[in-house]
Formats: C-alpha cells, structure tokens, sequence
C-alpha cells in the first residue's frame, strides 16, 4: 500500500468507526406520554400467586436510620413502611383508610383517635394510648430535633383518655394533620422499648419496636438491612406472603442494571431514571409505572434577582421544551402538568381535581411569548445563575435545558456547578444559596393532597420557601383549605391556589413523573405507586407462578 | 517513624475535610428542607459549630484512649463500622495482590526470556492492560463474565469463604488489570538489563548451567527493583479499591470512605484514612526488610548514605 493508500483507508476506518460508534450510543426517544393524568395509571401490579421465600430489594442508597422521626428520604420510608405503622393508612390509590386507629374531628379543633383493639407490638405487648401520645409527643419535641416537628405547629395538646382513646386539641382548626398522620409524622413506635434505648432508637444498636407485618432480622449498616415476616399481625388483608425481605443500598445505576439483569436484585423503585430505558429491554424484568407524589420543578431560590419578576419566570417556563426533556430524562414516564402538584396526589374529590386540570392549558413552548415578556420586564440581557452538579446526572440535564431555555429568550445564563454530595446544601444552607439565583429539585409532600407540597414552598415561613416569597391570595387560600372540614370544598380551595400558583411560579413545575417499580419476573404484587413510603403495602409481594 | 506520620497525616486530614465544602445535616435529611429550628438542634448535638482545633483535639484525645467516635450518618461506633468492613478489603487486596505477584511476574519474566514473537504479543498485551482503568475493566468484565455468561456474579460481598472468593474474583482482576501491566513491564525491563549484564556474560562462557545463571545472577539481581514497584503498587491498592469496591457494590472500607467523605463524617473519614495510611508505611517497611534478604550490600538500620 503506497502511502497515500494508507492515509486514506485510516481516514475512513476512522470514519466509519465514529459512524458505528454514534449509531451504537443513540437512543430512540421514546414518545412522550400522552396527557392523560397519571391517576390513571394503575397503582397496583397483578396479584402474587403464591409465596416466596426471599426477596432481595434495592434503595438507591443505604439506609442511616430506622426512627420515624429522622425517616426523610425514599430509602427510609421504603424500610420503616414495612416495619412500622401509623395511625392511619395510605392505600395505593392514595385514599386515606383507618390504620392503627380510626380518626374523626369531634370539633374543628378536637381530634379524637379510637385504637383499633387486638394490636400488639412484635415483643407481645398491646398499643396502648400512652404509646400513641409517646410517639406523637417525640415526633414534636423541639430538643429531639425530629425533622417532621412543623406538621405539629397547630398542636396545643395531645392526651390519653380511657383506655383506648387519644384526644389532639388545636390552637386553630387543622384538616391537613389527618393526612400527615397517616405519614412518618403519624409512626407508632413502643413507649417502653424507645425510653429504655433512649438516643439508640433506631440506630444499629438499639433497633426498634413497632407492630408492623414485618420485623427487624439484622442490619448491617452500609451494608444490607433483612425483615422477616411478622405471622402474628394483626390485619390478615395485609399478612406478608413474602417470607423474607432483604433490602441494599445500591448507588450506581450500572451496578444496579447488572444486578437486576443478573437476579441478584429482585426488584425496586428507581429513583434515578438513567437506566430506565435499559431496565425496559432486560428480559427477565418487568417495569411498572404508576401514580406519583413527585413533581420536578425549577426552584427561583433569589427573588431579589431577575426571577423576582414575575414575568420573567412565565418567560422561562414558556422557553422550556417540557417534551423534549420527559423524553430524554424519563424515557416518556412523566407528564406536562396542568398544575402545581403530580396527579399522583389526587388521594380525595378527584373529579374536582381532574376537571381543574382538563381546563387548565398545558404548559406549551412558545419562545416569541417569552421574548415579549423578557423584554417587557426589561431583564433582557440580564444574567442568572443556576445550580447543577455534573456528578448528578438528570440534574446536570435539566440545568443545562434551563440554560439553554433562558439564553433562547435573551437572558443570559451560568451554571454554578457542585459536587453532588454538596448539591444539598441548596435546601438548607442559605450560604450555599447565595451563589446562585436558581436550582432544580424532585419533591414531594407526605400524603395525597397537592397542598401538603405547595405549602412548603408558597407560605411564608414554609420549610422550603427559600426567599421569603409571599401571595397573600395563594397563602389565604392554602389556609382556608386547611381549616376547611368538607373534603370537596378543601379540594376547590386547593384547585384555586393551585390555579394562583401556575400564574405566579413560585416554582416552576417541570414534570410529574410517574412511579417506577422494577420486580423480576418471577415475583409481582407490590404496589406501583408511592404509597411503598408510607404503608406497609410490600407486604403484597409473592411468585409469580 | 509510624506514630509520627499517622499524626501528621490526622492533623492534615481532619484540616482538609473541615474546609470542604458540605454538611452532614443535608445528607441526613436527603436534601429536602427542615425548619432552622432543627438544624440548630442537631448542629449542636454534633458539635458542627465548635472551633477546628477544639474539635481535632477532642478527637485525637478520644483516639489516644482507643475511642474513634461515632459515624454521624449511622450512628454506629466507628470501630464496628470498621471492622466490619475491613475484611472485605483486605481480601480483595490480598486477592489482587496474588493476582500482580503471580500474573506480573510471570509475564514480565517470560517476556524477557522468550524475545520475539512472545515477547511482541505480552508487551501488547500489558500496553492494552496499562490504558484500561479499574472501572472501565469492572464493567467490562461484569457484562462478560456475570451478565453474559452467568459464571460469577456481579455485585456483592458473598458469605462464607468460596463464597467470598467467587464474589472478589471479577473485582480482583479488575483492580488488577493495570497493576499486572505495570508489575510486568518493570519485570521485564529488569531482567533484560540483567541478562545484558557483563558478569552473566562471563558466567556463560564459563559454562554455568542457564538455569543456575538465571536463578543466582539475574533473577535475584533484578528483584531489587521489581519489589519497590511491586511494593509501592501494593501499598496503594488499599486506596484504589475504593473505585472496584463502589463498581461491585462490596461493602469496603474504600466505598465507606468515599461516602463518609462526601458526607463530611469526620470520625469516618479520620479513622479509615489512618489505616489507609498506617497501611502504605507498613507495606513499605515489609518492602525495605526485604531489600536485606535480596541485596547483602543493604543493611537494616544503616544510615543512608
């Protein structure tokens, strides 16, 4: 081969090898759902045929504690659901059934809890009132520092009357505590056992005491918690026919695909949706996709910037190419919302709730819009900042589409990029906020009702209302639709805010992505919607066959 | 010589991990907000606000007394934490370790011996061997030879030793790869310039045996420098396993020490960091003690000169 030869075949070798290469890493994008509310979608998978020894499951990470007062994030509430119960009980579809106890409003501001009778801890001993009042008492103790204290702000008192009843009196009337009873909030824990651990409750040395379907079988930190089947439960509707459940704490998503397609992991709920479209083509795996409490939003953290303009904020949310975005980061699993808040947490009135959003318009891209309100608001030119982490991969996604959205409409636009241990810290250092006008999230509230979520980020003094935002219409609707008895009227006055809410951005809702439950063929029945976080509905896990 | 880098290096550490970014309240409530209330309580239950050196001097007091404190995110002691980890790690560096030593060497040597066409395909073989990092030969060799195949599995610790074994072989090679390569070219590289040498010349035109010449004259000649490399890469494995160990999914005091440092758990990152370092110092002087039994002209405790 002359030289010249040579030169040219390596040029096409190279060529064609990048071609091959390009093809080979391209997805097909997945169309994105249709707009069709996810409530829609099934919140529970074919019934379990029979029993299964063991089950292993994975959490995106492994769990730190096992308290209902520190149970904050999905890996927590996946374990704690399964052991431990509460008050009331969330039911797939998001409806709120009795639980340990039945609730109702004596007055608007008396709630009386009847225990329901019969119901033992795993150590044998009964649930008792003083059990209810500990853990309700513990779960707002300001010098424990439990992170659900705020839903307990309205709370003047909480006392045992006869022997099997608890009365909670209110400073003010108070419908949403119901619900959050019903959550981590609402957990009943032992008295006995957890004063005698003291500060080892729920830590690798003490363990916990609860009356759940399962029970604590051994917990290596950091590396695999096991729960076997309780046989003396007290609810035969919801007795395990899975014998044993083994949970790991797996943080790559490689490792995790390996595992599933391996059936060293037997199921779980992503979390992180960069396999999802691999996890759909493994063979021996079947994805499930239900209703979801989650929405992904865009956060305005600095409103003494450009965001604090409300015009600007509608000019982003009509540059941002929602369908391009669910597509790419959820594989189609997400829908454009109509509304502040995931369907997902329609859990009452759901008509009232679905007749608002069918009249609501979807959230198109519309960049000649969003030009005009840029330059109306006179912020053309002017620059933002937004926090990503490249180590976090849907986040470093969906900064970068913000950017390029905010530059397409004549603002200009930075990253401020963190690593993702430290991406956190946007949520509770106003230290670390300060370096950036915005940042994007996935949240959710604790049971189903829209509001749960949008109070935390609308009202002023809400946990996660980072820039003292206020709407004096939205924060007297939300508070009307807490003291609000009638679940139809609360479910108008949620609408309405809710309207408010898609007007103003606060936030800017991106998508409602669904529930992703993966489980290897060989088993089926848990539930495929979120309420795996609050109730012990794994428990419906069993073969296949 | 020990206890003084071991307190240099705590001082160090404890320093650096204070000024990183991060907060480990923000890991304990996975990122959604609590009320400031509650971030005071458990800022002052952790002692997170108190000055840096009364923090480093409560710590080095409590270790001086054996007491390594409490993980902030598990709430387990640090000594559990630890032990129950260490184990996994040193049988996946000992694994490694045998897998360089016999692997390396072999090759290395063989290479030397056997110029031409073997020689061509190992130096191919370990150039190919040095460019693939731990993680891009986990992945290969966890859809090969676990998801493929279904001959070892792909993550996890095992129990029980076989278990154990056939659960550290992938990461092991893995962990290996460009360890072997390395191990192997310097072998190489040795004992060439051994064979070159002018008294293994003179030993065989004077007749000696080629088997007593490679054994006496150039082998045990060569070794010299092939134990520092070795040595040197054994040492770091300890430090290096923490990628094998995230990719596997193995419960490694390398993984925990990852986690523990983005977390900002300084009992954690403080303790697994000595050992790491207590390691490497050790490997080293295992490494000089050796240098005496090979090399008769280096004597222990000599000064340098």
């Amino acid at each position: 081969m002359t030289a010249s030869t040579a030169r040219y075949a390596a040029i096409l070798t190279t060529a064609l090898a990048l071609v091959l290469a390009v093809a080979g890493c391209g997805r097909t994008a997945a169309a994105p759902s249709a707009d069709t509310a996810s409530a829609s979608l099934p919140a529970t998978t074919p019934p379990a045929k029979g029993p299964v020894k063991q089950v292993t499951w994975a959490l995106y990470r492994d769990i730190n504690t096992l308290d209902p007062a520190f149970a904050y994030d999905y890996p927590e509430n996946t374990v704690v659901s399964t052991m431990c119960e509460a008050l009331e009980r969330q039911q797939p579809n998001g409806a709120i059934e009795p639980g340990l106890a039945s609730l109702h409003y004596a007055t608007p501001t008396k709630i009386m809890l009847t225990l329901r009778p019969g119901i033992h801890f795993w150590d044998g001993h009964p649930l008792t009132p003083a059990d209810v009042v500990f853990s309700l008492r513990r779960q707002s103790d300001p010098k424990l520092g439990g992170f659900y204290g705020s839903v307990f702000d309205r709370v003047r008192s909480i006392t045992a009357v006869g022997t099997h009843q608890v009365q909670i009196t209110l400073s003010q009337p108070d419908y949403w505590l119901a619900g959050e009873l019903s959550a981590m909030p609402g957990v009943i824990i032992e008295k006995q056992y957890a004063e005698a651990k003291g500060h080892a409750y729920g830590t690798p040395g003490g363990g916990v005491m609860c009356t759940g379907p399962f029970k604590l079988k051994s917990w290596r930190p950091g590396a695999e918690i096991d729960v076997v089947a309780n046989h003396s439960y007290w609810d035969p509707s919801l007795r395990p026919r899975v014998g044993e459940i083994r949970f790991e704490g797996i943080s790559d998503a490689a490792a995790l695909t390996s595992g599933l397609s391996t059936g060293a992991v037997d199921g779980t709920y992503l979390t992180d949706t960069s396999n999802l479209a691999d996890l759909r083509h493994l063979s021996g795996v079947s994805v499930y996709e239900g209703p979801s409490f989650d929405t992904d939003y865009f956060i305005p953290s600095n409103l003494s910037g450009p965001l604090g303009d409300a015009r600007v904020r509608r000019a982003l949310s009509l540059a941002f190419d929602r369908s391009s975005y669910i597509s790419t980061v959820y594989d189609g699993g997400a829908q454009i919302p109509h509304l502040s808040v995931n369907p997902g947490t329609w859990g009452f009135a759901r008509d009232v709730f679905q007749q608002a959003w069918n009249s609501a318009p979807a959230p198109t891209q519309n960049l000649a819009r969003a030009r005009a309100l840029i330059r109306a608001a006179g912020a053309k030119g002017k620059q933002i900042v937004i926090g990503t982490s490249t180590g976090l991969a849907t986040t470093a996604t969906e900064a970068d589409a913000w950017q390029a959205a905010a530059q397409s409409i004549g603002l200009r636009a930075k990253l401020y990029n963190v690593s993702p241990a430290n991406y956190i810290d946007f949520f509770t250092d106003p230290g670390a906020r300060r370096h950036v006008d915005a940042f994007t999230t996935t949240t959710y509230g604790d049971y189903a009702d829209p509001a749960a979520l949008d109070a935390t980020y609308v009202i002023p003094g809400g946990s996660q209302n980072f820039d003292h935002y206020s709407d004096p219409q939205i924060t007297q609707l939300l508070d009307k639709a807490r003291a609000e008895a009638d679940p139809r009227l609360r479910a108008r006055d949620d609408v309405a805010a809710e309207r408010l809410i898609m007007k103003e951005l606060p936030w800017i809702p991106v998508a409602d992505p669904d529930t992703f439950l993966v489980m290897n063929k060989r088993i089926t029945g848990a539930p495929s919607s979120f309420v795996y976080m609050q109730a012990p509905w794994l428990a419906r896990l069993g073969s296949a066959r | 010589m020990l206890f003084a880098s071991l307190l240099v290096a705590s001082f160090a550490i404890y320093g650096a991990l204070y000024l990183a970014p991060g907060n480990p309240i923000a890991v304990l409530t996975g990122g959604r907000a609590v009320s400031p209330a509650t971030v005071r309580v458990l800022e002052a239950r952790y002692h997170l606000n108190e000055p840096f050196l009364t923090r480093y001097w409560h710590w080095l007091v409590d270790a001086l007394h054996g007491n390594f404190g409490i993980s902030l995110i598990n709430r387990q002691t640090v000594s559990s934490l630890i032990s129950e980890r260490i184990g996994t790690t040193a049988g996946l560096v000992a694994y490694t370790a045998l897998i360089i030593l016999v692997f390396g060497l072999s090759i290395g040597v063989l290479s030397a011996l056997r110029p031409g066409l073997v020689d061509n395909l190992l130096v191919t073989l370990t150039s190919v061997l040095t460019a693939t990092p731990s993680f891009v030969a986990a992945i290969v060799l966890i859809s090969v030879f676990a998801v493929k195949l279904h001959w070892l599995p792909a993550l996890g610790d095992g129990q029980g030793f076989t278990d154990q074994v056939k659960h550290l072989t992938l990461p092991a090679i893995a962990l290996a790869a460009s360890s072997v390569a390395l191990v192997a070219r310097i072998s190489r590289a040795s004992v060439r310039e051994e064979l070159g040498r002018e008294h293994v010349q003179t030993a065989t035109s004077r007749g000696l045996s080629r088997r007593k010449i490679l054994r006496k004259h150039v082998l045990r000649n060569a070794a010299i420098p092939i134990a520092t490399v070795t040595g040197l890469t054994i040492a770091s494995l300890f430090t290096l396993a923490a990628i094998v160990e995230e990719a596997f999914n193995l419960n490694g005091i390398g993984a925990a020490l990852v986690n523990a440092a983005e977390s900002k758990d300084f009992a954690v990152v403080q303790a697994i960091s000595l050992i790491l370092v207590a390691a490497f110092v050790i490997t080293n002087a295992i490494v000089d003690v050796l240098y005496a039994f090979l090399d008769p002209r280096v004597q222990l405790g000599a000064a340098a000169s």
